[in-house]
């Protein structure tokens, strides 16, 4: 468990899920060619990696 | 065309629920968010979710008792949870409790699409399957009459064949027994069905208006006549005019109608001008019209005039196997109108039912149940439901029929019943209107409007 505690934990989760989520949604519906659709791969990979280090502290 | 699904989504997160509908609209989903479980809870009603997706973890009213309340209010629904951390327990909780699945966050959208997916296949089969049975019952319907007794088909049978050509006809049976019914069949089955279709009840015209009420008048034509008036049978050019009670036609009268009939022109009251007016004729009574014209209340030229077809409408005592399936059709009805989940009848009350005397036919049955349907407060109503809903006239079946209809003291009675319910029900639950409105089955709006309909206070201590 971290030191933030579970309540906090449980919302900065569900915040980071909220950002993965339109990222997969938009990188889904736009055109591979389009030029922001590496700028939302970058968000998503951030997100994802947010949500990693959430999760190995909480295994911790 | 099968309608939108309809997805409820319930999270204590607004960016979850913007999420999930931004995901599930274009999926084709009616979806309707919301981020207060209890809301949710007290609206589901209102809402008639074929799928939800609730969040597990919410502050005040947690995700499986949102999953108890829709499992208990809208049973076809299928709920999926969600959670930000992968609890085990709860999980293997929800799956008891009925959810259909279990998805963690960050949500895997392409499980949720299948899940979706499924959920939207099965609204379609459902629809399928739905088509075909009425299909099927079809055969045992008339113009939304259930009949699927021989007795009954007989009688369909006879209606359909008739109804495209019979000018006049005249329909017998009990009070109650659904003549009415069989005169809007001949109407709508008949080349006519686009015009109008008009009920008189001759037991409730006043004897010295008759003439005017069905003939019309003319100005002057008597004391109060102050101005042109077109009667019923102007009115029904073209369609047909339904004579309830055809007994009760005073003698004077009989002759106009008779007349009528014959030439098919009417006279206004006053005038000296006929016109020609084209309508058919079904009458409809519950005596025995024969011995009416043999003991010379009934002309009998009238009489045969209106007899070119008879439609004996059978007690509902005589065709008792279609008890079951008129009360399935009644309490469907009534549980969607008063907003209940109320799917059907205990088997005693099924046994109490068919083995009724039911003097007043489907009409006393109907009330009966609409009267049950709407103080009973579980998914099948009981014996005890149906007594209570019971005038006491009713109960003591062997009393002689009402003379026709609901008396209106009925109406009144049924008011302070349900008045006093719900004040019984908001004193066992000090007062507390989302669990007083649980119990009662229905939704806290409807509590709200039912309280300001008794003109009960609106705000008690304890909501």
């Amino acid at each position: 468990m971290s030191a933030r505690g579970p309540e906090l934990d449980h919302a900065l989760c569900n915040q980071i899920a909220i950002v993965l989520g339109y990222c997969e949604l938009l990188l889904d519906e736009l055109p591979q060619d389009s030029a922001v659709r590496s700028d939302v791969a970058e968000m998503h990979k951030a997100a994802l990696a947010a949500m990693d280090m959430l999760r190995s502290e909480d295994r911790e | 065309m099968i309608r939108k699904p309809v997805l409820l989504v319930v999270d204590d997160e607004p960016g979850m629920l913007g999420l999930i509908q931004r995901f599930a609209g274009p999926a084709g989903f009616d979806v309707h968010t919301n981020a207060s479980a209890r809301d949710a809870i007290a609206t589901i009603a209102e809402c008639a979710p074929d799928v939800a997706i609730v969040d597990l973890r919410m502050p005040e009213v947690g995700g499986l008792d949102v999953l108890k309340a829709i499992r208990a209010a809208q049973p076809e629904c299928r709920v999926i949870l969600m959670t930000a951390h992968a609890e085990v327990d709860s999980a293997i909780e929800a799956v008891k409790l009925g959810a259909m699945d279990y998805l963690s966050k960050p949500l895997d959208f392409d499980r949720l699409g299948q899940l979706l997916a499924g959920v939207h296949q099965d609204l379609v089969n459902r629809a399928a399957l739905l088509a075909t049975e009425s299909a099927t019952a079809h055969r045992f319907e008339l113009c939304e009459m259930i009949g699927r007794s021989a007795i009954m088909q007989e009688l369909f049978g006879l209606v359909r064949r008739i109804a495209p050509h019979a000018r006049a006809a005249l329909v017998t049976g009990e009070t109650g027994a659904g003549k009415e019914g069989i005169a809007r069949a001949v109407h709508l089955l008949g080349p006519r069905k686009q015009k109008k279709f008009i009920t008189v009840n001759c037991s409730a015209v006043v004897e010295t208006l008759f003439e005017s009420e069905l003939f019309g008048h003319v100005r002057g034509a008597f004391t109060g006549a102050t101005d042109h008036k077109a009667g019923l049978f102007e009115s029904a050019d073209g369609g047909t005019l339904f004579l309830d009670e055809i007994g009760e036609l005073p003698a004077a009268v009989q002759a106009k109608l008779l007349r009528v009939l014959e030439t098919g022109e009417v006279q206004r009251v006053g005038s000296l001008h006929s016109k020609k007016v084209d309508v058919r004729v079904v009458a409809a009574t519950n005596r025995d019209l024969r011995r009416e014209v043999e003991r010379g209340a009934f002309r009998s030229d009238l009489y045969y005039r209106l007899n070119v077809v008879e439609l004996f409408v059978p007690p509902l005592g005589e065709r008792r196997e279609d008890i079951p399936y008129l009360v399935a059709a009644f309490v469907g009805e009534f549980a969607a109108r008063f907003g209940k989940p109320i799917e059907g009848v205990s088997a005693a009350a099924e046994r109490f039912l068919m083995n009724a005397a039911w003097p007043g036919n489907v009409r006393e049955l109907r009330n009966v149940l609409e009267r049950a349907c709407m103080l009973a407060e579980g998914r099948s109503l009981t014996e005890v439901d149906l007594v209570r809903g019971m005038p006491a006239a009713v109960r003591v079946a062997t009393a002689a029929p009402p003379a026709d209809g609901p008396v209106s003291g009925d109406i009144d009675d049924l008011r302070s019943r349900e008045r006093d319910h719900i004040v019984k029900v908001l004193e066992a639950e000090h007062g507390n209107k989302r669990a007083a409105a649980a119990k009662l089955g229905v939704s806290r709006r409807t509590l709200y409007r039912r309280l300001h309909r008794h003109q009960l206070p609106l705000d008690k201590p304890g909501d």
